[in-house]
């Protein structure tokens, strides 16, 4: 596995009918990586994705995978393949044949093997001959990658594909989603709008915003050096104090006045299990979340706290 | 109540025709069972030629109709346009008379630059063109409800756009092309008004025998070849109506 570009955009830029979905975006995905693309909603992720997919032409730049251009080929020549958002399986064939369609299309050899390896992979065996509507959700969506991951693309393109699994399971097929990343090594490019996602399976992050990449890093980087105030914010809770960022847990809350503190009033709590976060409104009217081990200190609504921080906790962003 | 009271003012006529082709009589009084007229519609060589007539009418126009309907309906889903289909319900509800006389305008005004004649395939054309907005509208329908990332996914496992087409929409027209095919069908064994504007003297339908048989008078043999049309009708629209719900 080389460390050099499986995929690369090159100042990608596509408009749909005067509306900038993505604006001059640039990207090198390395190889074997697991790359997500974060947003919200409209931020022109799935557009990026759709671009390198070949389901939308860029209206400026160049794609660029394994050293060819990309850009101006059909969906069906592109050696990338798609886990779509509602999975897309083919409700009149089996799983089985939704997992051979590729490979008869590419005329390839050894298809029962090759078809039996991708089953066991991603834990199918012995389901062959359903059909979609009967699998569960977790299935249907092990369909849908094995369906693309038997073609072997260079890069494997994933749409939102947790986001139609309930939360319950989200978090499992998390893991297993990376764990198969990893053990096949196949490069991943995942859209999502979900940050704690992105944090827990990405190699690396790209963060978008109105068409445009905010800020691409590891996840500790992204979380503890944002670029930028939206970065800052998608990413985690921030408090904005005097026009410095400051996460909750690198607040601090006593009953007693320190060095430099802020008073507050506890204005609520809001109790996540292993930690609780503590709202209070400053005297300037600001509103700050603090992070505090559950047990640690009960402090109540109406009560008044002082908050103190370490100077080199501050992140100084522009606007 | 009501309901009940529609459908037997809908059906009793048809159970009435239908038992009274079994009737031994002529007249409309009960005299026994019998299968007399059915044995004597065998007999009868312009009722079946006429019938054999509408059959092939019916098919061809079908298979058309299907064709050019599925691949509209097709189209218009991809690119939808309100005038087009606009116009295809403008022409499901102009009166029956009007399409006909317009067809037959049409057609003269077509022969004055080729040297045919109304016949078979006349017939054939109009009832085509008729029925196909049936299936436009039906194949629409489905349309609606299909995924367009499935076909995104066929071209994303390397299938071209035909191939895309051919075997992943299709199929999953399959239903409802049948139930359309089934709906063109029996407006076209049926129809009167246009057929007997634009036919020919070869093309003499079942629909325009039986007219100008119940002109000459009452005949029992009528009863028993609408009885025939009516089960067979009914069968094909149940089969359409299953299908169309699948």
């Amino acid at each position: 596995m080389g460390q050099e570009n499986v995929l690369e955009l090159r100042r990608v830029s596509k408009r749909f009918g005067g509306q900038l979905a993505v604006g001059d975006v640039s990207l090198s995905v390395p190889r074997g990586a697991f790359f997500s693309l974060l947003g919200p909603s409209g931020c022109g992720k799935t557009t990026t994705l759709r671009l390198v997919a070949g389901f939308e032409q860029p209206d400026q730049g160049e794609i660029w995978l394994n050293g060819s251009r990309l850009d101006g080929l059909p969906p069906y020549r592109r050696n990338v393949n798609t886990v779509f958002q509602n999975y897309a399986l083919f409700p009149h064939l089996t799983v089985q044949g939704n997992i051979e369609f590729g490979l008869r299309h590419k005329a390839a050899n050894g298809i029962a093997d090759r078809v039996r390896r991708v089953l066991d992979q991603v834990r199918l065996a012995g389901k062959e001959s359903r059909s979609p509507a009967q699998l569960s959700g977790g299935e249907r969506q092990r369909v849908a990658l094995a369906r693309a991951l038997v073609l072997e693309p260079d890069v494997l393109l994933l749409d939102e594909p947790l986001s139609a699994l309930d939360p319950q399971l989200r978090k499992q097929v998390r893991a297993e989603l990376k764990e198969l990343q990893r053990r096949v090594g196949v490069t991943f490019l995942f859209v999502t709008h979900d940050q704690e996602e992105a944090l827990a399976m990405s190699d690396y992050i790209a963060v978008m915003s109105r068409g445009a990449v905010e800020q691409i890093g590891a996840p500790e980087e992204i979380y503890h050096r944002p670029a930028t105030r939206f970065v800052a914010s998608f990413l985690g809770t921030m408090n904005w104090i005097g026009g410095v960022g400051l996460r909750p847990e690198a607040l601090r809350m006593t009953r007693e006045a320190a060095v430099n503190s802020r008073r507050g009033v506890v204005t609520g709590k809001t109790f996540l299990g292993s930690v609780v976060y503590v709202e209070s409104q400053l005297e300037n009217g600001e509103i700050c979340s603090a992070q505090a081990v559950n047990g640690a200190a009960n402090f109540t609504p109406g009560e008044v706290v002082h908050i103190s921080w370490n100077e080199s906790d501050e992140l100084r962003l522009p606007e | 109540m009501y309901a009940l009271g529609a459908y037997a003012f809908l059906h009793v006529p048809l159970l009435i025709l239908a038992i009274f082709s079994f009737n031994a009589s002529r007249f409309t009084v009960w005299q026994g069972f019998s299968l007399h007229w059915y044995a004597a519609l065998a007999q009868d060589r312009e009722l079946i030629e006429s019938a054999v007539n509408s059959l092939i009418i019916a098919l061809a126009a079908t298979a058309l109709a299907a064709i050019i309907g599925t691949l509209a309906g097709y189209a218009l889903w991809k690119r939808g346009s309100v005038w087009i289909s606009g116009s295809l319900y403008l022409s499901l509800v102009t009166p029956e008379i009007i399409t006909g006389v317009s067809l037959l305008a049409f057609f003269q005004w077509i022969f004055r630059y080729l040297h045919l004649r109304l016949g078979m395939h006349t017939v054939i054309l109009a009832h085509a063109g008729f029925s196909l907005a049936y299936v436009v509208v039906v194949i629409l329908a489905r349309m609606r409800t299909f995924d367009p990332a499935l076909e995104e996914a066929a071209l994303d496992l390397g299938a071209t756009e035909f191939a895309a087409f051919r075997r992943v929409t299709i199929p999953f027209l399959a239903p409802a092309i049948a139930a359309a095919a089934m709906l063109a069908f029996t407006v076209s064994i049926d129809d009167y008004v246009i057929t007997s504007l634009v036919a020919g003297v070869d093309s003499q339908t079942l629909p325009m025998t039986i007219y100008a048989l119940a002109r000459r008078g009452v005949n029992p043999m009528l009863n028993a070849v609408s009885t025939i049309i009516v089960v067979l009708l009914g069968i094909v629209v149940l089969l359409s109506e299953r299908l169309r719900k699948a």
